[in-house]
């Protein structure tokens, strides 16, 4: 009897051991390790790795990621019911952070694409500012990078920054300064971004405000607690910025070298610099792109990066060697101990959202900054200088922010043109690459002998209304042919009214062009000179070429050689503008040859 | 098993305690199938010479042979247990456990002792069998713990103050069943304040008093001995005549004081008083050890005269 | 009656004393699995590894407990009361009074770990490979051996009325300052450097060793608590010659 007690007891405790729960068995260490799209959470164990932390290389080789934060990282892969990804000794480094972008539509989808976890928005609409901050304080999945912004810029009025057709707030004088700072702090604006021009320098692009006023400003955003930031280009207005207390540049200058004053001022107060020399290069020399992107182009850029890479500014030519110039300014900052953020301000011409924060980071190695300050600069460096707490490190309590790399970083940077794996929140993304551009074919595009389909794309009423502009346009089909009704007026910066022709399916990628020679259309209306304005994918400055328009139907045909600059490639939309003033025109027979 | 084989032998124990004298040379001997009770008050020593007997506590001198064999230090072999029994003063068993389980455990300890059952009943606990140890009245305790002592049918028994705490009918069933051991050829060892307990059991009753046996004697002998007195007087009669008055045992001269002890002092004052009608200075006292002994004895006498009428 | 049944007797009947003390069953199984509940389960972070941490520390918790209460606290009680003089002038050997109360702390330790592990399996969704928690009950369970002392060490030198004072004051600060009850790298660095003191930092190192959740060198935490094991057996055996001998 008792010997049966023990032995039912002693079954029982074999039997609870054997019930005890054993790992899953895909999160069973030594056997299986999930690739990195193995896996669909975002708490998980990752290594081994090559680390670097957003400041330091590290001597661990595994992260403990929990619920999107890096929870833990350990020199030998722990003891975790946590599933493990193999880092296959590949190199992490913290998800990037762009320190100077202007974000609208699907940037801040394209810039993760590239590894571009973060950006900090220099100037935009600050709505859209306001609608993504709930997502940067979460580790939700998310297929955006997270968005730190100014808003709405500083500027005077008809001041920089006023050119680009929306309507803004801009400031007269210092006594304004309180309350156009708390106007932003309301909207929603993280930091304080000031356009200023020093009466002292050489060229002056546009009025700026006054150093009363710059000085007032910056005074009342450090007493409204957020950082004030002020774009320059040249050295004077830098000094005086710096001076007047500015916490950073975010633009370097290429009209004159670096003074001392400057460097000892901005590296003993330990203020920073954006350099932007990825925008800048496009100006002054314009190569950096080809050499690096466009010759085989990463399979995450879309034609409307591709378009807005070889995009230039219109300007009157610049001394090459001013390049050079901008180059030894950048190398005597880090020389100096100026803290550098890498940012492309993309996506302004000769730069695209994500990709060119990467084209940033060479140009500043190659101008003589050492590479670990180069990648500080793209992760730790942005994050110290903007007070960031949940990015720029991989260190516990940070995001799962994460790029893995096939290449070491320090020898190569280019590796992270084509990153192995890239983490947001600890979410493993992957891009959605740009669908193959259709192939657009010669003949008849529309006849609208019965209603406005077209073989590809559709039409659609298009003026300058959508931008605050007076213009106006209404479309209509009516006894086989295409009626447009409008007016264009002054207003909008450039502006337009009349018909416009989607291409293809998506204005991202818009149509390949590359057989068609020519387009034809019948054409009469209001008599005057027309405008047909060629869009490549992704821009929004069109080329154009004029015509004129009589009242008697007229064949026109204007061949695509016609609009130069226009990236045959990736075209999104032809769009016909009828004369100043009150117009209506007919359309028909659209043909491309 | 001889019925004069001497079970215990202890000869000039010394104990100290922290420089006080507990046991100043004590000697005793104790034969198979004989009782000897130790009379004596609280801090006279008797559980102090039980425990240096036992091996309880160390000794500074003297020698102790139990079953016939000498005992060194502390250690008491197992085999040498296992023919002992003992119940002490301070005797409590875990409060948790039942009478049957604690008998279970006890005669588990022993080669040929009683069985469980027999060491219940033998307790006379048989009603109470399932109760806890920690719920039994005083008595039963006791009862239980004289049981225990006897589980492993022993040669040689120690009881300290056994019946403390029985009612009248509880004690007259142990001294029954001390009779039944002394029959069986058992040497008992008792320890108690009730001179009626020590007079209707020993064999041999010895007094200890501040660490010495200060009588030793049947219970006759001692009854004797309580009798004893000193007569003190100023007398013309001669030894002759003083050592011829009924009672009189012996005499003592001190400058002119006479000093007479006698068994039956109130015969000897009246002869003496008829013979020397100028007898002066007489006084009448106990011996001094008698002082000592009647203290002792007067005193637990009236303690158990109150428990029995109490009972 | 055999040797052996004196052994197993001694065992069942401590054992089945011990169970009838509520006092001393309802905190020792009580405490841990509420503590673990509460501190290791509920406030474990989904997906993370803090259960299996905490799991460890409040098995250590729990172990120690019936080993220390059970030696000091009865020995303590049984000196004051003769039974234990009582049972040395029996022939029943020491070893067999010792040994059944270190198998009342086992069958404690024992019942502890199967709750504390059922807990974590079925509310704090602790995995572990199967060696891995064959591997901890049997650690936790050797490791009670020198709380056992310890409470032996204190049941032999205190006063049946001091003992379970001084138990609770030695038992509870030393759970807290090893890290059993929060994780020992959220005390402060001077306290950190202090858990090298306690035998139970030593032991839960080397606990959470098998589940890769240590603070590394296991070799010497466990030659710690080998010596600290043998240190505590020579103490034991010192205080008891002085009570067994010339007092």
């Amino acid at each position: 009897m008792k010997k049966l007690v023990v032995m039912i007891i002693a079954a029982l405790l074999v039997m609870f051991f054997l019930l005890l729960p054993e790992p899953e068995s895909e999160a069973a260490p030594e056997l299986t390790a999930a690739s990195p799209a193995e896996l669909t959470d975002n708490s998980f164990i990752l290594g081994p790795v090559k680390l670097f932390d957003g400041e330091k290389w590290r001597d661990e080789r595994f992260a403990e990621i929990t619920n999107g934060r890096v929870q833990q990282l350990y020199l030998n892969k722990p003891d975790s019911a946590l599933p493990w990804v193999d880092g296959n000794n590949q190199w992490l480094i913290p998800g990037l952070i762009d320190a100077h972008v202007h974000v609208w539509g699907d940037a801040l989808e394209q810039t993760l694409n590239f590894g571009v976890t973060t950006v900090l928005d220099m100037f935009g609409d600050h709505q859209f500012l306001a609608a993504q901050k709930a997502t940067r304080a979460s580790t939700a999945q998310t297929n955006k990078a997270d968005i730190y912004g100014a808003g709405t810029l500083v500027t005077a009025a008809k001041g920089h920054g006023t050119q680009y057709g929306r309507a803004i707030p801009v400031i007269e004088n210092a006594g304004q300064a309180s309350e156009f700072v708390a106007a932003r702090l309301k909207e929603g604006s993280d930091f304080i971004k000031i356009v200023y021009t020093s009466d002292k320098a050489l060229r002056r692009f546009r009025p700026s405000i006054d150093l009363a006023t710059l000085t007032a400003v910056i005074a009342e955003a450090k007493a409204q607690g957020v950082l004030a930031v002020v774009h320059i280009a040249d050295l004077p207005s830098a000094e005086e910025a710096i001076a007047a207390g500015a916490d950073g540049l975010v633009h370097s200058f290429f009209s004159e070298p670096v003074s001392n004053e400057l460097l000892q001022l901005t590296a003993s107060e330990q203020r920073f610099i954006i350099p932007t020399m990825a925008v800048m290069e496009g100006m002054l020399a314009g190569k950096i792109n080809e050499e690096l992107l466009l010759n085989a182009p990463p399979a995450a850029l879309t034609p409307a990066a591709i378009s807005s890479l070889t995009e230039r500014f219109s300007h009157s030519p610049i001394p090459a060697d001013r390049y050079q110039l901008l180059a030894n300014n950048t190398k005597q900052m880090a020389d100096a101990g100026i803290l550098l953020l890498a940012g492309s301000d993309a996506p302004n011409p000769n730069t695209a959202h994500g990709v060119s924060l990467i084209v940033e980071m060479v140009l500043l190695q190659r101008a003589g900054v050492p590479v670990l300050k180069v990648l500080q600069s793209a992760s730790s460096a942005p994050a110290k200088a903007f007070g960031l707490s949940q990015v720029g490190y991989l260190r516990p309590g940070y995001k799962a922010d994460m790029v893995l790399l096939a290449k070491d970083p320090m020898a190569d940077l280019t590796t992270l043109l084509a990153p192995q794996a890239i983490w947001k929140n600890g979410w493993l993304h992957q891009p959605e690459l740009p669908a193959e551009t259709a192939k657009m074919a010669g003949g008849l595009i529309a006849d609208f002998n019965t209603d406005l389909s077209a073989h590809s794309g559709g039409f659609a009423a298009s003026s300058d209304s959508m931008m605050q502009g007076n213009s106006s346009a209404e479309i209509v089909v009516q006894q086989g042919v295409l009626a447009v009704e409008g007016v264009i007026r002054p207003g909008f910066a450039y502006p337009w009214a009349g018909v416009a022709w989607q291409t293809g399916n998506n204005m991202e990628n818009g149509s390949d062009f590359s057989d068609i020679s020519a387009i034809r259309f019948k054409i009469r209306g209001t008599p005057g000179q027309y405008r047909l304005d060629a869009f490549s994918a992704g821009s929004f400055m069109p080329v154009s070429h004029h015509f004129t328009v009589s009242a008697d139907w007229q064949t026109i045909e204007v061949p695509l050689s016609a609009f130069s600059g226009l990236n045959t490639d990736a075209v999104s939309m032809l769009l016909w503008n009828g004369p100043q003033g009150e117009f209506s025109f007919e359309l028909d027979e659209i043909t491309l040859l | 098993m001889s019925a004069l084989q001497t079970q215990l032998k202890v000869t000039g124990l010394v104990k100290r305690f922290a420089g006080k004298t507990v046991l100043a040379g004590v000697d005793l001997i104790l034969d198979a199938g004989e009782v000897l009770c130790i009379l004596g008050p609280n801090g006279a020593g008797k559980t102090t010479l039980i425990s240096a007997i036992l091996g309880l506590i160390g000794t500074d001198s003297g020698e102790i042979q139990l079953l016939g064999q000498p005992q060194k230090g502390t250690n008491r072999s197992m085999a040498l247990r296992q023919q002992c029994g003992v119940m002490m003063q301070i005797g409590s068993l875990s409060a948790n456990l039942t009478v049957a389980e604690q008998c279970d455990l006890f005669s588990s300890y022993y080669d040929n002792g009683y069985s469980a059952a027999e060491l219940v009943k033998l307790a006379g606990l048989q009603a109470q069998a399932k109760v806890r140890f920690g719920r039994l009245s005083g008595g039963q305790k006791q009862r239980l713990l004289f049981a225990l002592a006897l589980a492993g049918k022993p040669k040689l028994v120690f009881l300290d103050e056994p019946t403390l705490g029985m009612d009248v009918e509880a004690r007259r069933n142990l001294w029954q069943q001390i009779r039944q051991l002394k029959q069986q050829g058992v040497a008992v060892v008792l320890t108690t304040h009730y001179l009626e307990e020590a007079e209707q059991l020993a064999d041999r009753i010895m007094v200890l008093h501040q660490g010495r046996f200060i009588a030793n004697g049947s219970p006759q002998q001692l009854k004797e001995l309580t009798r004893y007195k000193v007569v003190q007087c100023c007398s013309s009669l001669t030894d002759a005549e003083l050592l011829a008055l009924p009672g009189a045992l012996q005499l003592s001269r001190q400058q002119g004081v006479i000093t007479l002890h006698s068994s039956h002092a109130e015969q000897t004052v009246k002869a003496l008083l008829d013979k020397d009608g100028a007898v002066s200075q007489l006084e009448v006292r106990p011996v001094a050890l008698e002082q000592a002994f009647l203290q002792l004895t007067a005193q637990s006498a009236e303690r158990s005269a109150n428990k029995e009428q109490a009972a | 009656m055999s040797s052996v049944a004196i052994y197993q007797k001694e065992a069942w009947y401590d054992l089945v004393s011990a169970w009838r003390t509520p006092g001393f069953v309802l905190p020792a199984l009580a405490f841990p699995v509420v503590f673990y509940l509460f501190f290791g389960v509920l406030f474990s972070p989904a997906g993370s590894s803090h259960a299996a941490y905490m799991l460890v520390t409040y098995s250590c918790f729990g172990i120690m407990g019936p080993a220390m209460f059970n030696f000091a606290m009865n020995i303590a009680s049984d000196r004051a009361q003769g039974w234990l003089t009582l049972k040395r002038l029996s022939p029943m050997p020491v070893s067999a009074y010792l040994l059944a109360k270190m198998a009342t702390s086992l069958v404690f330790a024992m019942l502890i770990i199967v709750l504390l592990f059922s807990v974590a399996a079925v509310f704090g969704d602790v995995r572990l490979e199967q060696g891995q928690w064959l591997g901890l009950a049997l650690l936790l369970l050797a490791g009670t051996v020198p709380f056992a002392l310890i409470g032996l060490l204190l049941g032999l030198t205190l006063s049946d009325k001091a003992a379970p004072g001084v138990v609770n004051l030695l038992y509870l600060p030393m759970a807290f300052l090893s890290g059993l009850w929060l994780p020992i790298h959220l005390l402060p660095q001077f306290l950190q450097q202090l858990a090298w003191v306690w035998p139970s930092y030593h032991l839960s190192q080397l606990g959470l060793k098998l589940l890769a959740m240590d603070q590394g060198q296991p070799l010497l935490h466990l030659v710690i608590l080998g010596l600290t094991t043998a240190v505590l057996m020579g103490l034991c055996v010192l205080v008891f010659r002085r009570y067994t001998g010339a007092k």
